[in-house]
């Protein structure tokens, strides 16, 4: 190869010459790195002995290699060029020995020269054993197959003609082919291979194909599995998979375009028996607010698209129906399909869920298998569904979880990450540990039991190594994101059972810890001698099925520092200024409150508080009675750790703001005293603006409210709006002609600018100091607009005359916010303000669509899920004049939900208990101070060793990345990542979890 | 969109006078007059009058002249000395066939055009123009050399008419009277940002081609009542920022929003179809800086049977954030007794990508929606048009309203694709938006969700119609593609989005930049901003050899000087 041809410097000529446009000649040589890869899209592997016979490719290992015995060949599709790239994957790819890296096919033309096919390659696979590679190009008008020998992978030698698009056999297709896969016609019981799916045509001999001089090629005896090699092409315009026979393709006269011999062609049908739709579970038992899912009758047009093959089964994504085609290709001859597998969303039923690319999981040591599918039409990103395909498995649905809550992205039945899915594939690990006779079992699950001498307690965590999130023994999915980062899912985690708190629990009920049915007799993961025989996280459920892996081990403390839920320190209260003055007493408290079946404990710091029960002394005593606490305080349960971002600021706000300020609402009467406010942007709903008919399911369904009490309930605690915008100048000509005076404005609303301080940094002032009448509660809520009224007259006449005004002194799109009402509002820097509110369709009687706010089906969401109500006490012991200012906690008001008898914490069970706040990343009462709580009064934590995923990243080698298509290379125990933009083909190691440099480009 | 490589002297000439300019002094007096009959540095292409004329924007790039130049190309004249692809002598009518075989006209390759059967040209591929030697063909792709704009070597000049603007143009927007417009109105306007005076020019096109913008005589300059945002003669007093980079209008052409690439604002303009043209009203700073790319998002025809709050919405993209922003303009209608304003509405960050940053252009199709409201139209027996002209459905029966109107409800739930041309890495970032009836407004924020490779130096991107096979009728069928350019690389990509694959690449000249689109006769135009002239393109899939190909070539190219 030539390292001055002009295809490798063609990208960096031009990105050298703009600064040089710019700024002339420059004194110092810039470095460039050459590449010779572009657009690359697709990739497979081939091996072949150092005399040039192929191999099945898991002959070529690290070990092999090493010794110079194989070859590994990765092709690379070049998709801008039509062209497939060969590259010797080097041992060393610091140290490039003088046959590896990209191969030049063609020495006598400057430039890398590369294998020519035709244009716009989609897919490209290789036989078992090696000995030749199908591209599937979808060229307008020259849709075909290409195929290269693996013959044909060198540098011609002088005496052979330089490869050309003439070289490679072919055959045109009837339509363009979106992804292809080698499936097997197995012999037949007399072992004899039949030459074609119509069998009178003899059994197989010496192929065309064999016989050629120049890239010969035969898959007649290649190795791998007997049988003959078909090749099976999704084809969506026609809805259908073909299949053809590789050798017939491969005997092709080179040069030649006839059409591709199809012997059997399938159409794909979308079969949707079975999907009839769930009902969503919300805790109410309620169905939630989700138009209905499609007809079962409507009509799709299958449009197949990415393959997956395993075991005899073929998995076919479809871009255009609701299912992934199963089909049954044990005999490629006779394609059987069966009933699809069902995508589907549980959190919006009415959407059609379409896939484009699948990957099925090997066979678990424990029998499963799983095909996973990318949902890319999901919103914001394209999600991974699961599904069960283990022998006796029923439900084609993708796989739900129970327990997901709190991420707003996080949904029962997918996991969706930071970036949209691209690509998937599956990788089987183990890292064996043999024992004194040489023996180790693949799959042997690390043993807990103190008292178990199994093989598997080999693999518990000692400071040699052993269970660790790095540790990737087991089966995982590795889905590739279009931002370059690879996530992992676990799968099935050899080390699970050791991935835990030393704590036991035997209990059917699951504990803050998420732990539950642990076996008798083991009531610590210790041995005699104090030392674990387990992680010793914080929570049971560091390790589940299918949902993402943690990137660390979750604890705190000792050397580990902060890498479970924790907070950095005691939370704050901030006041406002007019309140200031007040003492600790008089200011509301924020205390943590105990489990169900533990005391509370958080760690502060690396130190971990407990609340004391009984008479037994703890270290780092956790005080969460009002009466005598000095810190405020909150509990982090460890049930569901992914619920917690890696690290945020949580503020817990008095009538907090939900919303940002909003810069145009339009104001009018409504005709009965109150406003419509119209905002046509706001997206009030998916902001969670809570009315009174979802505070009313508030109030029945946590307090149990009914009557006048659920009616002064819901009143009471509705959002309501505080109209921000200042008035027009005095001067302007509206005055002149409006139903209401300047004057008369400013009287009854405030003007802003006679609040302007010069050197304020904002030009208005807080709403805490805006006038109590540009308050307007919320009746009803709707997506786009909000009626209203005034919040703070139950006088009707007075209402009616505030209303007027508003709408008359505010004519234009005016500012707003909108708070929450007597209550508090948590909001998470990274979480924000979390709600199950969503927008709903509802038809009115004229015809015309509103999107009324409903609790929505995203069962991992409550609609209250961010606002806390606070305790007062009906009673205080405290005598004399100041008693009430010197009352731990508050006494109630009327309308009060959580009222305590007598002054102390909460009970569990008791009064007041509906209003503790326990959430999967909370768990806390706010207990109202001797003064009533006053707007914007906040506490803030910080949470610290939150869920931080485990995410390998091809940003760390360049930021100009556009990753295509990830596999797994289990002999070499590497992932394989092509990418389109310049890295060219990166490899990952997954002993280390770091990418190889340099890429092969 | 990426400045073409100068030389520094130029750079530095131009700086220089970009400093005058941003001043706004920018004079059309003293210097060297712009030639009007050829393309210099074009940054604006538009397809105007049924296609029948081709509205070229050439910036002066290089200051050499004292201002730039709009000129119309009388696109007919265009066409006919285009080579018209073919597979056969069918589609090539009387007196001509279809070049398929080796031939001594041909040189032995055959082009795969129509031909003339007799006569001076008969046989010849590129007709009476002569062939472009193979050698010149790296650098001007196509077969056919470039024709002249004033003297082709058939027929009369190109050039229906032209004036001059200030130097540095930067986009060009075209926009048919709507219906809704007085019929004294201009049947059509053009909006020329330009960065050398900071101004947006606004231009009547009559439908003769004749440009109309208050210039002396013809060729001359427009007058300063057409530069809009030069003095502070609006509501609130505002100057147009200086760089003035893309525009993008409603569909009715009364409200437009202006990036300006160096501030950090965008600008809205609200025109009036009158002799009153295009005022600056508004103007949103405190942006992440250099916003680039604007577009507008059509509205629903719903909207004509409801009176349902709908701001119209503007999308706009940053070279220095990797976010997308949605602006709502509130018309004087709405916004009384303030006058027209823009409001930010919503941010949507840019994740699919590892960075993200460095958005050029940006584009929204409703073709889904469009033709299901077609559908809707045709289904209630009305024009298509009357959707949107309240004259018309005034006419409707109340069973032929309402049908109407279920049926727009319905269709108005089709969501619009997004798409946005990046730079860092480069790629094409595909959107929707997830329209809900009763709340169109709030739900039409984009959620990107793909991103497609792309070669080095996307710029613009636009969304259209290629001509993939024949009717029973004869007629036309189209399928929807995204046309994004590639400045740097040479390259105009033309993705499939419902395959979601790249359909083909067109190779181009040098500086490929400004694109406009002639659905009807499967042509698209091409801006050279390097060596300025105007490519022409295949896009009829039904010839696959000539499918992406350059057909002809219009302009003398002219490459930057100090490279020549």
């Amino acid at each position: 190869m030539s390292s001055t041809s002009s295809r490798a410097f063609a990208l960096p000529l031009l990105l050298v010459s703009a600064p040089l446009g710019l700024f002339g000649c420059a004194d110092r040589a810039v470095t460039v790195q050459v590449r010779s890869l572009e657009a690359s899209g697709d990739v497979t592997f081939v091996c072949r002995t150092s005399d040039g016979e192929s191999l099945p490719v898991r002959e070529c290992n690290l070990d092999s290699m090493g010794r110079g015995e194989r070859n590994l060949f990765a092709l690379v599709t070049q998709k801008s060029t039509g062209e497939v790239a060969v590259i010797n994957v080097p041992y060393n790819p610091g140290a490039l020995a003088s046959d590896e890296g990209v191969v030049d096919l063609d020495p006598w033309t400057p430039s890398f020269g590369f294998a020519r096919i035709g244009a716009r390659p989609v897919d490209i696979v290789s036989t078992p054993g090696g000995r030749a590679s199908f591209v599937g190009v979808a060229e307008p008008g020259r849709p075909g197959l290409f195929a290269l020998p693996t013959s044909c992978l060198d540098t011609p030698t002088q005496d052979e003609l330089p490869r050309d698009l003439t070289t490679w056999p072919a055959c045109s297709l009837p339509a363009a082919p979106a992804s292809l896969a080698v499936a097997i016609d197995p012999p037949a019981a007399d072992g004899s291979i039949a030459s074609s799916c119509d069998r009178s045509l003899g059994v197989e001999g010496e192929p065309p194909g064999a016989m050629r001089s120049q890239c010969p090629a035969s898959l007649v005896d290649e190795p791998g599995p007997l049988g003959r090699r078909k090749l099976i092409v999704s084809l969506p315009d026609r809805g259908s998979l073909v299949v053809i026979d590789a050798q017939a393709v491969l005997d092709r006269e080179p040069g030649t375009f006839e059409p591709c011999p199809i012997e059997v062609e399938l159409p794909l049908a979308v079969d949707l028996e079975g999907a009839a739709p769930e009902v969503v579970e919300t805790p109410a038992g309620e169905s939630c607010a989700a138009p209905p899912p499609p007809p079962l009758d409507t009509v799709y047009t299958p449009r197949p698209t990415g393959l997956a093959l395993e075991a005899g089964t073929l998995y076919v994504a479809d871009e255009g129906a609701p299912v992934i085609h199963v089909v049954n290709v044990s005999n490629a001859c006779t394609p059987m399909e069966g009933p699809p597998l069902l995508p589907r969303a549980a959190a919006r039923p009415d959407r059609v869920v379409t896939t484009s690319r699948v990957a099925a999981s090997p066979l678990t040591p424990s029998g499963r298998r799983f095909v996973y599918a990318i949902d890319d039409t999901d919103a914001p990103n394209a999600s991974v569904m699961a599904f069960d395909v283990s022998p006796g498995s029923t439900d084609r649905t993708p796989i739900q979880h129970t327990d997901v809550t709190a991420s707003p992205v996080a949904q029962p039945d997918r996991v969706m990450f930071g970036a949209p899915a691209r690509d998937l594939t599956f990788i089987l690990r183990d890292e064996p540990v043999f024992d004194a006779n040489g023996i180790a079992r693949i799959g042997e699950l690390c043993d807990p039991d103190p008292a178990s001498s199994s093989p598997g307690v080999a693999y518990r965590p000692s400071s040699a190594g052993g269970a660790a999130p790095s540790e990737l023994r087991g089966v995982f999915a590795m889905v590739l994101l279009t931002n370059g980062e690879i996530a992992t899912i676990d799968v099935e985690d050899f080390d699970a059972p050791c991935r835990r708190p030393i704590t036991a629990n035997p209990s059917p009920e699951e504990d803050f810890r998420g732990c539950a049915n642990d076996p008798e007799g083991i009531e610590r993961y210790t041995l005699p001698n104090g030392a674990p025989t387990v992680t010793g996280e914080v929570s049971c459920d560091v390790v589940e099925p299918h949902r993402p892996r943690s990137g660390r081990r979750m604890l705190t403390g000792g050397s580990a520092g902060t890498q479970a839920p924790s907070l950095r320190a005691f939370p704050q209260l901030a006041v406002p200024e007019s309140v200031v003055r007040t003492s600790f007493q008089e200011r509301p408290k924020l205390l943590a409150v105990d489990f169900p079946t533990a005391p509370a404990r958080v760690f502060v710091g690396t130190t971990l508080r407990q609340h004391r029960v009984g008479d037994e002394a703890v270290a780092g005593e956790l005080i969460i009675d009002p009466r005598e606490a000095e810190n405020y305080s909150l509990a982090l349960p460890w049930q569901e750790p992914r619920a917690y971002p890696s690290s945020e600021t949580v503020t817990l706000t008095y009538e907090g703001v939900i919303t940002p300020e909003l810069p145009s609402g339009f104001l009018t009467e409504d005709g009965t005293g109150g406003l419509i406010l119209e905002e046509p942007t706001a997206g009030l709903c998916d902001r969670g603006v809570l009315d009174p008919e979802l505070a009313r399911e508030v109030g029945v369904e946590r307090f149990g409210l009914d009557g006048e009490a659920l009616e002064t309930f819901a009143r009471d605690h509705a959002d309501y709006i505080v109209v921000t915008a200042d008035l027009l100048d005095d001067a302007d000509g509206y005055w002149s002609s409006a139903s209401c005076t300047f004057t008369e404005c400013r009287d009854v609303f405030g003007d802003l600018d006679d609040d302007e301080d010069e050197n304020a940094e904002d030009d208005l002032p807080g709403t805490d100091e805006l006038l109590p009448t540009r308050e307007f509660r919320v009746v009803d809520a709707e997506q786009q607009r909000l009626s209203v009224e005034p919040r703070n007259t139950a006088d009707p006449d007075r209402r009616a005359e505030l209303s007027r005004l508003a709408a008359c002194c505010f004519p234009s799109g005016a500012s707003y916010r909108v708070r929450a009402s007597r209550q508090w509002v948590v909001v998470g820097s990274a979480t924000g303000f979390r709600h199950g509110i969503v927008g709903t369709r509802v038809q009115t009687e004229t015809g015309e669509w509103t999107v009324e706010c409903a609790q929505g089906c995203n069962t991992s969401l409550r609609l209250d899920e961010s606002r806390v109500f606070e305790i007062a006490a009906e009673s205080c012991s405290e005598q004399g004049p100041r008693a009430a200012e010197l009352c731990p906690v508050g006494l109630a008001t009327p309308n009060d939900v959580c009222v305590l008898p007598e002054q102390g914490p909460v009970a569990l069970d008791g009064p007041g208990a509906a209003c503790i706040h326990a959430t999967p990343t909370a768990r806390f009462a706010v207990y109202r101070g001797a003064q009533p709580s006053r707007r914007d009064m906040q506490f803030i934590w910080q949470v610290a060793g939150g869920f931080l995923p485990l995410t390998l990243d091809l940003g760390v080698v360049s930021s100009a990345i556009l990753p295509e298509r990830i596999v797994s290379l289990p002999q070499l125990d590497r992932l394989g990542v092509v990418d389109a933009a310049s890295l060219g083909l990166a490899f990952f190691r997954l002993d280390r979890l770091t990418v190889i440099t340099p890429t092969l480009n | 969109m990426r400045p073409a490589p100068v030389p520094p002297a130029a750079l530095l000439r131009a700086a220089g006078l970009l400093l005058a300019f941003g001043s706004g002094c920018y004079t059309t007096e003293g210097g060297t007059p712009p030639p009007h009959d050829i393309a210099y540095f074009p940054v604006g292409l538009a397809v105007a009058n049924a296609a029948r004329h081709l509205v070229v924007v050439n910036s002066d790039f290089d200051l050499q002249y004292e201002a730039g130049t709009v000129a119309v190309l009388d696109l007919d004249a265009v066409r006919g000395l285009t080579p018209d692809p073919c597979a056969s002598d069918a589609e090539c009518g009387e007196g001509r066939r279809c070049d398929t075989a080796p031939s001594d006209e041909n040189g032995g390759v055959p082009s795969r055009v129509c031909v003339d059967l007799e006569g001076p040209y008969a046989g010849l591929p590129c007709g009476p123009v002569p062939e472009r030697p193979l050698a010149e063909r790296l650098l001007f792709p196509g077969r056919c050399q470039n024709v002249d704009f004033a003297r082709p070597p058939v027929g009369d000049s190109l050039i229906v008419d032209t004036v001059e603007v200030g130097a540095f143009a930067a986009d060009v927007l075209y926009r048919e009277r709507p219906p809704s417009a007085p019929p004294e109105a201009p049947p059509g306007r053009l909006f020329v940002p330009v960065r050398g005076d900071a101004t947006l020019h606004w231009i009547d096109l009559d439908e003769d081609g004749r440009l109309h913008c208050g210039q002396g005589a013809r060729g001359g300059a427009c007058d300063e009542r057409h530069r809009a945002g030069a003095e502070r003669d609006n509501p609130r007093g505002l100057r147009l920022e200086p760089e003035p980079f893309a525009v993008a209008a409603t569909p009715d052409g009364t409200g437009l929003l202006v990036t300006n690439q160096t501030t950090g604002v965008v600008s809205l303009f609200v025109n009036r179809w009158s002799d009153e043209g295009a005022r600056l009203e508004h103007a949103i700073a405190e942006l992440p800086t250099n916003p680039m790319g604007v577009a507008a998002l059509p509205p629903p025809a719903l909207l004509a049977l409801r009176a349902e709050e709908y701001p119209p919405g503007f999308l706009v993209t940053f070279r220095n954030a990797a976010e997308v922003h949605l602006f709502r303009y509130f018309s004087e209608a709405v916004a009384a007794p303030e006058a027209a304003y823009v409001a930010q509405a919503a941010v949507r960050p840019l994740t699919v990508n590892a960075s993200g940053v460095d958005s050029r252009g940006i584009t929204v199709d409703d073709f889904e929606r469009a033709h299901a409201e077609a559908a809707c139209a045709a289904r209630s027996g009305v024009p298509r048009s009357c959707a949107a002209d309240e004259a018309c459905l005034a006419e409707l029966s109340a069973e032929q309203r309402s049908e109407l109107e279920a049926c727009l409800s319905a269709a108005s739930t089709i969501p619009l694709d997004v798409y946005i041309a990046n730079r860092s890495p480069a790629s094409l970032i595909v959107g929707r938006t997830r329209p809900e009836p009763g709340a169109l407004a709030a739900t039409e924020t984009p959620v990107f969700s793909d991103t497609v490779p792309l070669t080095q130096g996307p710029s613009r991107v636009l969304t259209g119609s290629v001509i993939v096979g024949t009717a029973a009728d004869g007629s036309p069928l189209y399928e929807r593609r995204v046309i994004v350019v590639c400045f740097d690389s040479r390259k105009i990509i033309v993705y499939d989005p419902a395959t979601r694959q790249i359909d083909t690449e067109i190779t181009t000249g040098r500086g490929p930049h400004a694109l406009a689109l002639d659905t009807e006769h499967g042509l698209l135009y091409v801006g050279h901003f390097t060596d300025s002239y105007i490519g022409v393109v295949s896009l009829d899939r039904r010839f696959p050899a000539t499918y992406g190909t350059m057909l002809a070539s219009f302009g003398t190219p002219s490459a930057p000087r100090t490279s020549q």
